[in-house]
């Protein structure tokens, strides 16, 4: 009899409990009162020296990024629709200039972390750079995203704090073979057997030469000049002299950041240097400034892209990004501009989703990311992490070309807007 | 609380509780402790070789791989031909080891002069203007002159920043000649990679350390690119310090680990294994607390079991027991304990009802007899008390109680009555009255008692002894009957000889009372009498030659009006009336002053004195004092006709109430003056009458009948009393008894003259009688004094007003009538407080007089008073 008294009035404390835990639970919708303070983020890249244009492009995609973060767009993105990342949080950015120097980036990567006690970081933009600034951030354990940089190497460091969205030189590099053996074998054009490896001599070109030359010595091609350079140095006569001994047909593979490019391809042209194409990876070659500057000297010229325009055909979340980024900046944006606001949004995203604002929580929330195709405006599967490596295992690049003035992708085929032109291939004597 | 658990302690839960532990609990916890001891003391021991194993093996893992590396190297070594021709393929080679072995950093290749050939990196690619000499190395030097690898010590990547060792291979020639060196820059970290990749436990971690005690592989790169200084944690110090072993400390994370130190033995870096104590020993925890829950709920289930079942089956039923009988304790006999059960608490239960039943019956056989008893006890003591009570009044009554039987035999007696009749009151008892009583009242009050019940006596009775005579007063009566024969009487003896005495004591003092009050009167008026003649006598001789035939006769009337006042002097001895100036006097001076004038006198008689020494003085009147003695010594020398002895004795003496009750004086101190003659005695019957006025023995003419009288007054007069003794044939003692002063003897002698002294001023002269003033007035004036005269108080304070200033002397009679000369004197002392009075009377109250002198009164002069006397203490006031 009281046990079944004090059953009764046992459930009715259940009942009234479970009302109120309703009631409260029901987030109240609009939220009002202040919003919280914002997350702060670091954000180190090349502002000045040799690889500032990029540096400013990367900029525009973050700030880009921000925007559609912290206010609400009307794009089918995550976070694009909503002011703020969870609890109404805005994030904050900090810019560092790293001067494309090591010491430089590991000291802004020191600051930030002490004094402005930002959560994350995003940076840099050339490998050897970004190798110091994210052994720094290792050292103070905060999480390090890399939208740029991509030398094999630095996933191979053991680091536990570093993630990188884009994919690596070897990837690139594989990439670029495929695309020879794609061409050769599906479009029938006349790949030459020669190639020419032009790079710059620190991490990154050393990096991608060893890919390519790996590559080639596997796929039987020969390596018929190997010319490293000090990245911005004043003057490549002694490169470009060497090169106009050689014999065509030959394909330069060339790994070179803004100025150097610029420098170089006027170079051929002034030494009558003519391969049967050139192909470039990246960096240098997708600066904002090398068509621009170049004008018809770029006609032609093949590149490693992890980003086109001209994808938005077939993915439309691009073009939308891209209108407004237009907007905002009066420009297309560009294969920078595009891994900075993918890689600021994978932040974004894991900030959003961690289950605490420190650097654990997050870092933990970043190797749980799992971005579908359609959720990026890259030309990959999606992002998501290699927990050993902190390496996205979904990315991969294109190869686009200049073509009117304009990057036009030719490779791979699904996401191909115009075919090749294979300017140079007539010197070449083309294999069954 | 406390109570309970002491209770709980003593009772049958507590000890079966208790015993469990003793015998069950403790000894099977002591033994799964010590087996608990063993089993972590060997578990402990595991760890520590498990622990010893693994660093061992990491060791060993570092050292085949750094091994390997070197045997490696020195193969690629020998594979190199460093002629110019051949440095392509040289640095093909190069670069192919680079992309096989992950853990190369950059492969450099010397000729032996030190100058670098080919230099590949992962992180940079070198021109050959870079290339530089590297003769200066020490490792170049050492693996070129000691021909073998020579592995360098832990250095920084310069382009990544990483711990790398670099082994440094010579590179010979088929005909064995050093032609250059290989240098192979390793990343410790690969090797770490290598080694981490072995299972050392989930919860283990491993770290190298270098020879400087710094940090070199660990999984936290970001420890190894501080490169932190390791020398802090005690097992790199241990190691430092070339030991190795397992030690307990706080680890790399700062917790309590179980550390094991091993030397990796080419390179004599450290490597250091690590399992949180924690970790290690929660098994072992696990255990330890799995057994001390089993205790615990062992120990909880034996201790609730118990009580459980010692309280169900023993503690229940007894405490219901106990209750019980604690309800029968209080004396509900009739309850009848019920519990139904076949055991021995049942069986108990029935015996206790049996005892129960039998105490009831019991019960009311004792409360009968109780009451019996204390009825009795009550009774008893009210025997008791009543018999104390009459035990009380029995020995403590002030008269003699006896009881006595049919026989007249004494069956006991209080101590009064032994004394009464004068025998111990041991030999009284049993005494037999009706035997050995002489026949008479006494006797015969005896047999009335017996007869009748009743008998009364009262009449002299000589004690046993014979020695006391004495008057007794006995009732006898009957206190006890059996039937109609009576068998118990009881006595009241009375000695009433001192009773008797002090009555007639009393009558006499009344009798002298009254017959001295009459004595006065007449004394009184009789001196105021011979005033008038002995006044106009004076008068008369003062007025005519002395030898005139006139005077002659004048002279006689005199003579004849001082026998009278001699007379009127005794008589007023006697009617206490005589004291006038008291002094305070030494007694054994004064008698021995009228024994010297006595002795004179009478030649056959001797005084025999005997006084004492430090007598206390008196006050006395020297006159009447004188009188008293004189009239004794007479009364002696009467006795004695043929001469004889007078033996006067003083003594100080102490008088209590009981002695001076019967003569009306104050008990207190007293000079006791005896004064014996050796004389025929006075007769019991005569010596009851001596000291009454005019009784004498003597012939007519020889005596007055007033001495002894005044004797007696005078005596009265002073506070003092008289006592007689005396037997027919053997003399005659006097006793005198006079109050002891408290103060000190004034020793004044006036020196009296003889002549009548004439003087000057106005005296008012205050008496009612007529004759009196008026001879006074006369004798004043004869005296030369100018007198006014008043005739009673009233008219003297007028006088006194009128003529204050000119008063210098006032005569103050002091018996009139309306006013008395006392309250005429403190009048005239409040008009005029130097006012001079002189007292004068025929006849004096006992006290009154003497109060007015105290009162401040010049001086006092009794009447009836010659010319001579007027003159001496009316110039003596005069003069003061």
């Amino acid at each position: 009899m009281q046990i079944e008294r004090l059953k009764n009035r046992f459930q009715m404390l259940m009942a009234l409990w479970l009302v109120l835990a309703l009631f409260c639970g029901c987030p109240a919708e609009p939220v009002s009162g202040p919003a919280p303070e914002p997350v702060t983020v670091g954000a180190i890249y090349p502002f000045t020296g040799s690889s500032a244009s990029s540096g400013e492009d990367i900029r525009a995609g973050i700030e880009l990024g921000m925007e559609l973060v912290n206010n609400i767009h009307d794009l089918r993105m995550p976070l694009a629709s909503e002011a703020g990342i969870r609890n109404r949080r805005k994030i904050r950015l900090i810019f560092r200039d790293s001067q494309s120097d090591e010491t430089a980036a590991a000291r802004a990567v020191e600051e930030l972390v002490e004094k402005e006690g930002v959560v994350a970081i995003l940076g840099c933009y050339n490998s050897s750079v970004t190798a110091s600034a994210s052994e720094q951030a290792e050292m103070k354990k905060v999480p390090f995203i890399n939208g740029h940089s991509t030398s094999p190497i630095l996933i191979r460091r053991g680091l536990r704090w570093f993630f990188r969205t884009t994919p690596d030189d070897e990837i690139f590099s594989e990439n670029f073979f495929t695309f020879f053996s794609d061409m050769l074998w599906k479009e029938g054009l006349s790949i030459p057997r020669q190639l020419v490896l032009v790079y710059e001599n620190r991490l990154w070109g050393t990096s991608v030469s060893n890919a390519e030359r790996k590559i080639a010595m596997k796929l039987g091609y020969e390596i018929i000049g190997d010319f490293p350079y000090a990245a911005g140095s004043s003057s490549f006569d002694d490169v470009l002299a060497s090169l106009s001994q050689l014999s065509p047909p030959y394909v330069i593979l060339q790994a070179s950041y803004d100025e150097d490019a610029l420098s170089l391809i006027r170079g051929y042209a002034k030494k009558k240097i003519r391969p049967t194409a050139i192909l470039g990876m990246n960096a240098g070659f997708n600066s904002p400034e090398f068509i621009p500057e170049l004008g018809p000297l770029a006609e032609g010229i093949l590149s490693r892209e992890v980003w086109a325009l001209d994808i938005a055909g077939k993915k439309p979340l691009v073009g939308e990004v891209n209108d407004l980024f237009k907007t905002r900046y009066g420009r297309d944006m560009t294969g920078h501009s595009a891994r900075a606001l993918t890689a600021f949004m994978t932040l974004a995203q894991a900030l959003n989703r961690a289950a605490g604002l420190d650097p654990e929580s997050i870092r933990q929330a970043l190797i749980d990311t799992d971005i579908s195709a359609d959720q990026v405006i890259m030309p990959w599967d999606g992002v998501r992490f290699d927990p050993e490596t902190g390496q996205n295992i979904r990315g991969r690049g294109i190869v686009v070309q200049v073509q009117d003035g304009k990057y036009r992708t030719v490779w791979p085929k699904d996401l191909k807007e115009r075919p090749l032109i294979w300017n140079r291939e007539k010197t070449v004597p083309r294999k069954p | 609380m406390k109570q309970r658990l002491k209770d709980f302690k003593r009772g049958i839960a507590g000890r079966i509780v208790t015993h469990l532990f003793a015998f069950g609990i403790i000894p099977l916890g002591v033994v799964g402790l010590l087996f608990l001891f063993i089993f972590f003391k060997s578990q402990k021991q595991d760890i520590i070789a498990l622990q010893q194993e693994i660093s061992q093996r990491i060791a060993a893992s570092v050292s085949t791989y750094i091994n390997q590396s070197v045997s490696q190297i020195q193969i690629f070594a020998g594979m190199l031909d460093l002629k110019d021709s051949n440095i392509g393929h040289v640095r093909h080679l190069c670069n192919s080891l680079l992309d096989r072995v992950s853990a190369y950093e950059s492969i450099t290749i010397a000729d032996a002069a030190g100058n670098e050939k080919v230099k590949v990196s992962r992180y940079y690619t070198y021109r050959p203007f870079e290339m530089e000499n590297i003769a200066d190395q020490k490792g170049f030097q050492r693996a070129i002159w000691n021909r073998e690898p020579h592995i360098g010590e832990v250095g920084i990547s310069g382009y990544s920043r990483f711990p790398t060792m670099k082994i440094t291979a010579p590179v010979n020639d088929y005909r064995e000649r050093i032609t250059g060196a290989v240098i192979i820059e390793i990343s410790i970290l690969r090797i770490w990679n290598l080694i981490s990749r072995q299972r050392i436990g989930g919860n283990r971690y491993a770290y190298i350390v270098d020879r400087k005690g710094k940090l070199i592989a660990y999984q936290e790169i970001s420890s190894v690119l501080e490169k932190k200084d390791m020398s802090g944690i005690r097992g790199v110090r241990e190691f430092l310090s070339g030991k190795t072993g397992v030690y307990q400390y706080p680890g790399i994370k700062g917790n309590r680990v179980i550390g094991a130190v091993e030397e990796i033995r080419p390179i004599g870096w450290g490597v250091v294994v690590e399992l949180p104590v924690q970790t290690a020993y929660r098994n072992l925890h696990l255990l330890s607390g799995l057994f001390l829950l089993v205790l615990i709920a062992t120990t909880g289930a034996a201790v609730f079991l118990g009580l459980k079942f010692s309280y169900q089956s023993i503690i229940r039923p007894i405490r219901y027991l106990q209750k019980e009988a604690g309800i029968i304790e209080e004396g509900e006999l009739t309850r009848r304990i019920e519990l139904d059960r076949e055991d021995e608490l049942g069986q108990l239960a029935q015996s206790f009802n049996q005892m129960v039943f039998n105490l009831q019956r019991i019960t009311v056989f004792r409360n009968e007899l109780l009451g019996e008893i204390a009825e009795r006890k009550r009774t008893e003591a009210e025997l008791r008390e009543s018999e104390e009570r009459y035990r009380t009044i029995f020995e403590n009554a002030p008269m003699g109680i006896m009881r006595f039987d049919g026989t007249g035999t004494i069956l006991e007696c209080n101590e009064p009555f032994a004394e009464i009749i004068g025998a111990p009151r041991s030999r009284l008892i049993s005494f037999n009255m009706l035997e050995n009583m002489p026949s008479g009242p006494a006797r015969q009050a005896l047999f009335d008692a017996i007869e009748t019940g009743v008998g009364h006596f009262e009449g002299p009775y000589i004690s046993v002894s014979g020695d006391k005579d004495i008057i007794i007063k006995a009732n006898h009566k009957c206190i006890r009957k059996e039937g109609d024969r009576s068998v118990e009487w009881i006595s009241i003896f009375e000695d009433v000889s001192e009773r008797q005495r002090l009555e007639r004591q009393f009558r006499q003092a009344q009798k002298m009372e009254a017959v001295g009050t009459l004595a006065g009167g007449i004394a009184h008026d009789f001196n105021n009498l011979l005033m008038g003649i002995m006044g106009n006598a004076s008068l008369i001789l003062n007025r005519i030659e002395p030898d005139d035939p006139i005077a002659k006769k004048a002279r006689i009337i005199e003579n004849m009006v001082e026998r009278g006042s001699a007379l009127t002097r005794q008589l007023l001895g006697f009617a206490r009336g005589g004291k006038y100036e008291v002094t305070v006097e030494d007694i054994n001076v004064l008698i021995r002053e009228h024994n010297e004038i006595f002795g004179r006198t009478r030649k056959e008689i001797t005084i025999v004195e005997d006084f004492a020494e430090n007598l206390w003085p008196a006050e006395v009147d020297r006159g009447q004092f004188g009188q008293v003695l004189m009239n004794l010594y007479i009364n002696a020398w009467q006795a004695m006709p043929g001469g004889g002895n007078i033996f006067v004795r003083t003594q100080n003496i102490n008088l209590d109430q009981g002695y001076v009750r019967a003569f009306t004086v104050k008990a207190g101190r007293y000079i006791k003056i005896t004064v014996t003659d050796t004389g025929d005695g006075i007769d019991t019957e005569n010596q009851q009458k001596i000291f009454e006025p005019f009784f004498t023995t003597k012939g007519i003419g020889i005596g007055t009948g007033l001495g002894l009288a005044s004797v007696y007054g005078i005596m009265k007069n002073h506070d003092g009393f008289i006592n007689v003794y005396s037997q027919k044939g053997c003399g005659t003692t006097f006793t005198l008894y006079f109050p002891a002063s408290e103060r000190n003897i004034m020793s004044e002698n006036l020196q009296i003259s003889g002549e009548i002294r004439t003087g000057t001023g106005t005296i008012l002269l205050v008496d009612d009688e007529d004759m009196i003033a008026e001879v006074g007035a006369e004798m004043l004036q004869a005296l030369g004094y100018e007198v006014l005269i008043a005739f009673n108080g009233k008219e003297a304070l007028q006088l006194f007003d009128e003529h204050q200033k000119k008063i210098d002397l006032v005569i103050l009679d002091m018996i009139m009538p309306d006013m008395s000369g006392g309250e005429v004197f403190d009048q005239l002392k409040k008009k005029d407080e130097m006012v001079k009075v002189i007292l004068s009377s025929g006849y004096s109250v006992n006290g009154q007089a003497q109060e007015i002198l105290e009162r401040g009164c010049n001086g006092f002069i009794q009447k009836p008073f010659t010319l001579e006397d007027l003159s001496k203490k009316v110039g003596e006031i005069l003069a003061s």
